[in-house]
């Protein structure tokens, strides 16, 4: 009895021990920090905030193949900044390589980003977001983001392919020391 | 008063059993720790893949993601150094218990969608730090450690623990592991 008793006592003190550790190295971490009362999974204006789980639900955005995307990228317009291209993937993955002039906007950092990314797509004719591909859904929760900020639904379109696609076949890439002034 | 143990204790009582344990089950805890701190926005984003957020709220999801991984570097280390090892190996198989059948359920999932052809060939990122694994070597290596924590949970030894070489630096070496061929008559503890 004395066993179990210890034993129970040694578990709650490590689990308050990691409750302590966690919550506070959240707290003063910048990269990778959790907001923990942000719903990250639920759009700001459209969905069931009951699904919280992946799902196949229709798309609500405009998706572009491969070769939509490619026309839109040799359009005069992408360089004016009427076609805007915004990159959802995480530093790592967008610092690697991304579509040339694409700007980023990481939906789980979201404040780091999107003062500048509303800046150019307030402006933009059509903006096109993407991110890894296939199952990723972070692309669609930039949209929904976007959405919520009055970036009309109209103007917003997703490849649906990502960078998967776009790098398997073999198109240029920027990394970000590139895109540096 | 002593009696003649079975194999068993015999075996348990010479620690290698436990010391392998707390080595297999605390260094792969530490590494997958290490690996979803690296990331925590990563291992956030698995755990809906697994469909906890239909279990416990937004909130309690995002608590989860910070906690978890320094739960179980906290667990590791306590098994890797010998302290608190039946509380660290009691929360580490509590952990295994929880998060092996929503792999199980996950990886039937994805095989029932028609992405797989067979349950074997399951391959997925679990969210455990290790990126994309194939379901079946994922399954084997959680029962390993499973059955390391069991054991670190069970063990009476406390042969090359912390606790047991403080002890043996205070000249009572021996006194908190039972003798070799001898059945302790007290329950020993950490």
């Amino acid at each position: 009895m004395r066993t179990v008793v210890l034993t129970i006592a040694q578990a709650l003190v490590f689990l308050l021990l990691g409750i302590a550790l966690g919550c506070g190295v959240n707290a003063v971490r910048t990269k990778g920090h959790i907001d923990i009362g942000r719903d990250y999974f639920t759009p700001p204006t459209h969905g069931d905030p009951g699904t919280t789980k992946p799902t196949s639900q229709p798309i609500p955005y405009a998706v572009l193949t491969f070769e939509q995307l490619v026309q839109l990228y040799d359009d005069p317009k992408r360089q004016t900044g009427e076609y805007l291209f915004v990159d959802a993937r995480e530093d790592e993955d967008y610092n690697a390589g991304h579509i040339p002039g694409a700007i980023q906007c990481d939906h789980y950092q979201l404040d780091r980003f999107i003062d500048n990314v509303l800046q150019f797509a307030a402006v933009a004719e059509k903006v096109v977001v993407y991110c890894k591909g296939g199952d990723c859904e972070d692309s669609l929760m930039v949209c929904a983001d976007l959405e919520a900020r009055d970036i009309l639904r109209e103007r917003l379109f997703l490849f649906a392919g990502g960078w998967d696609e776009w790098s398997a076949k073999q198109m240029r890439s920027e990394t970000r020391e590139e895109r540096a002034p | 008063m002593t009696q003649q143990p079975g194999l068993i204790r015999r075996i348990d009582a010479t620690g290698i059993p436990l010391l392998l344990a707390r080595l297999g089950v605390g260094g792969m805890f530490t590494y997958l720790a290490i690996m979803k701190l690296l990331n925590p926005i990563h291992f956030l984003k698995a755990l809906r893949t697994y469909g906890i957020m239909e279990l416990v709220p937004y909130w309690g999801c995002n608590l989860i993601a910070v906690v978890l991984p320094w739960l179980e570097l906290t667990c590791a280390v306590a098994l890797l150094l010998g302290i608190g090892i039946r509380g660290a190996a009691l929360l580490i198989n509590g952990m295994l218990a929880f998060f092996t059948p929503l792999l199980v359920v996950h990886a039937l999932e994805l095989l029932h969608a028609g992405k797989f052809a067979a349950f074997c060939a399951v391959k997925f990122d679990c969210g455990c730090g290790t990126g994309e694994v194939f379901i079946c070597p994922k399954l084997a290596e959680n029962i390993a450690l499973q059955v390391g924590a069991l054991i670190a949970l069970f063990s009476a030894s406390r042969r090359f623990c912390l606790a047991a070489l403080c002890a043996c630096c205070q000249g009572r070496c021996g006194t908190s592991a039972p003798p070799a061929g001898m059945v302790p008559t007290a329950k020993s503890s950490d």
